[in-house]
């Protein structure tokens, strides 16, 4: 009398499956669109060392204008920069990874 | 669903990697190229346990082997430091220094390349120690070339500052019509210093099998330290006209509005 339950066409597995890998699609590439765009408005931080290139600056104020608010700050940079080598290099120095007792 | 997953994984790589420089820049701390090479070091110790096993055993071609194993670990770790030290200098501020550092670097590199070929030849134990003494004591890699290439590049830094920026503010401050004769006369002193130890230091890395090594790593030490004691004044000083500049620039500008 009643027609049997129809047993899930294949074409329609096939349906649903496009459709949760469209909706994951949607769900990855929004994150993706989210993350790249902010990163873009993100000023990239600004390294206290510099990558040399092939032609060697001779001078540094290309790449930073100096005044004399900013100087006493470099030069304090810099004497914690040389604290820190003169540290490491102490270390070196008295290491005892050039001696071996054969 | 395969290029879903790897859109995704795609992203993680990325964020992971964002992480990882986010860390890496964050805190400039120095760092010896000697700590980094954890594996060699204990790739280096375990052969030398095993030399010291064989030597006990009393077993002579097995003694040769682990004497022979025990110097390539030893000149494989020297040359890793060497090539991370050499790749150091280049990423870091010192731009003038990097060919001498280099020259002195390939140096020592030939000297082990040189051992290296030794090591294979020699058909006795007592042969082979020598070229482990030879290593170690005309080389210096850990205590005399790493140190003096880091004092290299750390004296030639400050020369760069000093003829750079600070000379640009120096020329600037002057124009301004400030004194800048106190100023000039540090940064002078701490680029003289500095010269000085780059000098005392690039001996260094060019002999490091000299016996003087550690007295001349010290002078040169002292010169580095000479040249901060140096540029802390030039600071003092450069505080002193920060403070002049504004006092001036204030000065004008209460002449103005009361002029308006």
């Amino acid at each position: 009398m009643f027609p049997e339950p129809k047993a899930e066409k294949p074409a329609s597995t096939a349906l649903s499956i496009f459709i949760a890998v469209l909706v994951l699609l949607l769900i990855t590439g929004g994150i993706s669109w989210f993350y790249f765009n902010s990163k873009a408005s993100t000023p990239e931080p600004v390294a206290t060392t510099t990558t040399p290139t092939t032609s060697e600056p001779t001078s540094d104020t290309v790449e930073t204008e100096s005044t004399i608010t900013t100087a006493p700050t470099d030069i304090a940079s810099a004497i914690s920069q040389l604290d820190k080598e003169l540290v490491v290099i102490g270390l070196d120095q008295n290491s005892d990874d050039d001696t071996i007792d054969l | 669903m395969a290029l879903a997953l790897v859109v995704s994984l795609s992203l993680t790589t990325v964020l992971a990697e964002e992480s990882t420089t986010n860390s890496g820049s964050s805190g400039k701390t120095a760092e010896s190229v000697r700590e980094k090479l954890k594996t060699e070091k204990e790739a280096r110790k375990t052969a030398l346990e095993a030399f010291k096993t064989a030597d006990k055993e009393q077993n002579t071609a097995r003694k040769l082997t682990a004497a022979q194993n025990l110097a390539n670990k030893l000149i494989a770790e020297r040359q890793k430091a060497l090539t991370q030290a050499k790749t150091k200098s280049a990423e870091v501020k010192c731009v003038a220094a990097k060919t001498d550092i280099g020259t002195a670097i390939d140096a020592v590199n030939a000297n082990l390349t040189s051992q290296k070929a030794e090591v294979t030849a020699a058909t006795t134990v007592e042969a082979v120690k020598t070229t482990i003494r030879a290593i170690i004591d005309k080389n210096h890699v850990f205590v005399a070339v790493l140190p003096a290439v880091r004092g290299m590049c750390a004296a030639d830094s400050i020369k760069t500052l000093i003829d750079g920026r600070l000379t640009a503010v120096v020329a600037k401050i002057k124009t301004a019509g400030l004194d800048t004769t106190t100023i000039e006369k540090y940064l002078a002193d701490a680029k003289a210093s500095a010269q000085s130890a780059y000098d005392a230091y690039k001996a260094v890395a060019n002999n490091p099998g000299i016996s003087t090594y550690k007295t001349d790593l010290e002078s040169a030490k002292t010169k580095l330290k000479a040249a901060k004691a140096s540029l802390e004044l030039a600071k003092i000083e450069a505080e002193k006209l920060r403070d002049q500049s504004t006092t001036a620039t204030n000065t004008e500008d209460s002449t103005k509005k009361a002029e308006n």
